[in-house]
């Protein structure tokens, strides 16, 4: 006999995989054939779709499960990090990803290494872009399929095995980015931010009804008086100090909008006036998506303080102090949640892979053949990482450790490219190279800081290297390749000056 | 000449950012660091939200009033044409 909880979970998971599939099938009808379209979505994503796409893909699992985790072990300091670096991501949405639309626009850019390589004149920095991004990422596949595995069994009560779970969910994602790319991506986040938002804010309700009588005093005095290190800072494990908050913020708000998944969507807006207006909403949508994990978190606390896996505190708690058909629906919303991430970051890495290298493997290459090496990677990658994810290759998912600070070593170059004209080729692969260097062997210990430093982030160390690096090699050599990027800095500056208008009037 | 902030109200919301990512960060943000409630709300957590809903009011007013490049009426007309942009845009 299958019990409610089994009854009601497979019913809701199976319903939005079908949404999911039928508005995949729709993006695919209305796209175009072609291979800009499908990376690009044939730049023409709008406001709404742009921001449930960018905020959705931006929070992974970690938004649903492991923030709520990392508060239960840790407390709230994670909001004044997080905050920040949600309006540091709006920034460089707006500024630097309009900028990145005009010259994509223009150019026909697709990836960041289109971008860099040209910029810089130089290839191999475009290829080592595209790499680091590529190594960095694809791990994360996985790790999202290890998280829908498990809430797929839990919520199954293990009717559903881990293996079964992941696999169902991975091959429902390949099958509509394969069918729509971008488009499909976009839309079916779009579904899913919806779902998640909706899902995090009644479920904390609903807890706070069932668990307190919805008394929001009563909630706090608790807290404050069992649990004072975990509303406070440094929190329990003094884990906030002032250090890792500041590098904290300035690695995510950065790192985290130089990631493939996210860098595709600056060229798949419609005009800069959606970047523009996303910066505003995508993170409204954020910070106002993470108000309620705090209660379900610490709530959790209170109640359920002996929890052997912290990650687990929100479905723990939903079942504990709400109904369980009530739970079972929201526990979707975490799948929802890890899918919305997933399903962006294999379809971006299989662009990177199509684009930054097929051509050059295979010779010369036309559109239908590098569409279909595309739609292909989306299948292989999805196959290696549901293999990565259930043998649970440790070395593999280790690299996903240094994802978003690997990522940030990006964010000096297009500083370059958009706002210096003292950058040179030579500065950018020094600084690029040094800086990941440096975030790589500090962050898997193959050499430690003296104490004497400040317990800043590893990527934080390698984002000053590069950043020194880059600027110190620039100003030591000739700018022998300013050509492309005066073309680029030229264009941009026309177009913020509106010089057009100048020449126009003069024609006249 | 590189140009980011666009207006008057560019150079209010650099501001206003500017304050908020001090409140946020030590020393300033240990004015509410205690284990204590204000209006029946944990002091730090409510701390946080209110400077989180105070950023999203300042994106929005910056959105609203172009306070930096990029924005619409900037696109050259050989994508502006592609693209059908509304140049008395900056509203939803």
């Amino acid at each position: 006999m299958v019990s409610t909880q089994v009854a009601v979970a497979l019913t809701t998971i199976g319903l939005y995989l079908i949404a999911t599939l039928a508005i995949g099938y729709r993006g695919w009808d209305v796209g175009e054939v072609g291979i800009s379209d499908w990376m690009t979505a044939g730049r023409s994503l709008g406001i709404v779709v742009l921001t449930f796409t960018y905020a959705s893909t931006y929070h992974s699992a970690f938004a649903f499960l492991g923030a709520a985790g990392f508060i239960y072990g840790n407390g709230i300091g994670i909001y004044m990090s997080a905050y920040v670096w949600f309006v540091i991501g709006a920034l460089v949405l707006w500024i630097v990803g309009s900028r990145i639309w005009l010259v994509g626009k223009k150019y026909d850019y697709v990836t960041p290494s289109d971008l860099l390589g040209d910029a810089y004149d130089s290839k191999f920095l475009g290829k080592a872009v595209s790499l680091v991004l590529i190594v960095s990422t694809f791990p994360y596949i996985a790790i999202q399929m290890i998280g829908v595995g498990i809430i797929f069994e839990t919520a199954t009560k293990g009717l559903i095995s881990f293996e079964v779970g992941a696999a169902t969910l991975l091959l429902v994602s390949v099958v509509y980015v394969w069918m729509g790319g971008m488009r499909s991506v976009a839309w079916t986040d779009t579904l899913q931010g919806a779902f998640m938002f909706v899902a995090i804010w009644i479920a904390t309700a609903t807890f706070l009804l069932g668990a307190y009588g919805g008394d929001l005093a009563a909630f706090w005095n608790s807290l404050v008086a069992n649990f004072g290190s975990h509303v406070t800072l440094p929190g329990p494990s003094n884990t906030y100090t002032p250090a890792f908050t500041v590098s904290w913020w300035v690695m995510l708000g950065l790192g985290l909008m130089m990631t493939p998944h996210i860098f595709l969507r600056y060229y798949a807006a419609d005009s800069p006036r959606t970047l523009k207006w996303v910066a505003a909403t995508g993170t409204g949508y954020l910070l106002i998506f993470y108000i309620p994990i705090a209660f379900l978190a610490l709530g959790g606390l209170a109640l359920l303080p002996e929890l052997g896996t912290p990650d687990a505190v929100v479905p723990e708690v939903l079942y504990a102090f709400t109904p369980v058909w009530f739970a079972s629906i929201i526990v979707s919303g975490a799948i929802a949640a890890a899918m919305s991430t997933a399903d962006s970051q294999l379809h971006a890495v299989s662009t990177l892979v199509a684009n930054d290298w097929y051509e050059d493997v295979a010779g010369d290459v036309d559109g239908v053949s590098e569409a279909l090496l595309a739609k292909g990677s989306v299948a292989v990658l999805g196959f290696i990482a549901y293999v990565v994810s259930i043998q649970e290759i440790n070395f593999i998912v280790q690299l996903a450790n240094i994802a978003f600070e690997g990522a940030a070593q990006i964010f000096p170059l297009l500083v370059g490219v958009f706002f210096w004209r003292r950058a040179t080729r030579e500065g950018a692969i020094t600084g690029f190279t040094l800086g990941v260097l440096v975030t790589t062997v500090l962050k898997f210990n193959v050499v430690s800081l003296p104490s004497a430093f400040p317990g800043f982030m590893a990527g934080f160390y390698g984002l000053a290297v590069n950043v020194l690096a880059f600027a110190g090699v620039s100003y030591a050599v000739t700018n022998a390749s300013y050509g492309n990027l005066a073309r680029l800095q030229g264009y941009v500056e026309q177009a913020t000056d509106r010089q057009w208008e100048q020449s126009t009037s003069s024609d006249d | 000449m590189v140009r980011i902030i666009k207006n008057r109200e560019g150079w209010v919301a650099t501001a206003l950012l500017a304050v908020f990512v001090v409140a946020m960060n030590p020393p300033v943000v240990y004015v509410a660091n205690s284990a204590t409630t204000t209006f029946g709300i944990g002091t730090l957590y409510l701390y946080a939200i209110a400077w989180g809903l105070f950023s999203i009011g300042v994106l929005v007013w910056a959105v609203r009033n172009d306070a930096y490049a990029l924005t619409e009426e900037e696109i050259p007309p050989e994508l502006r044409e592609d693209e059908d942009v509304d140049l008395a845009g900056g509203d939803v």
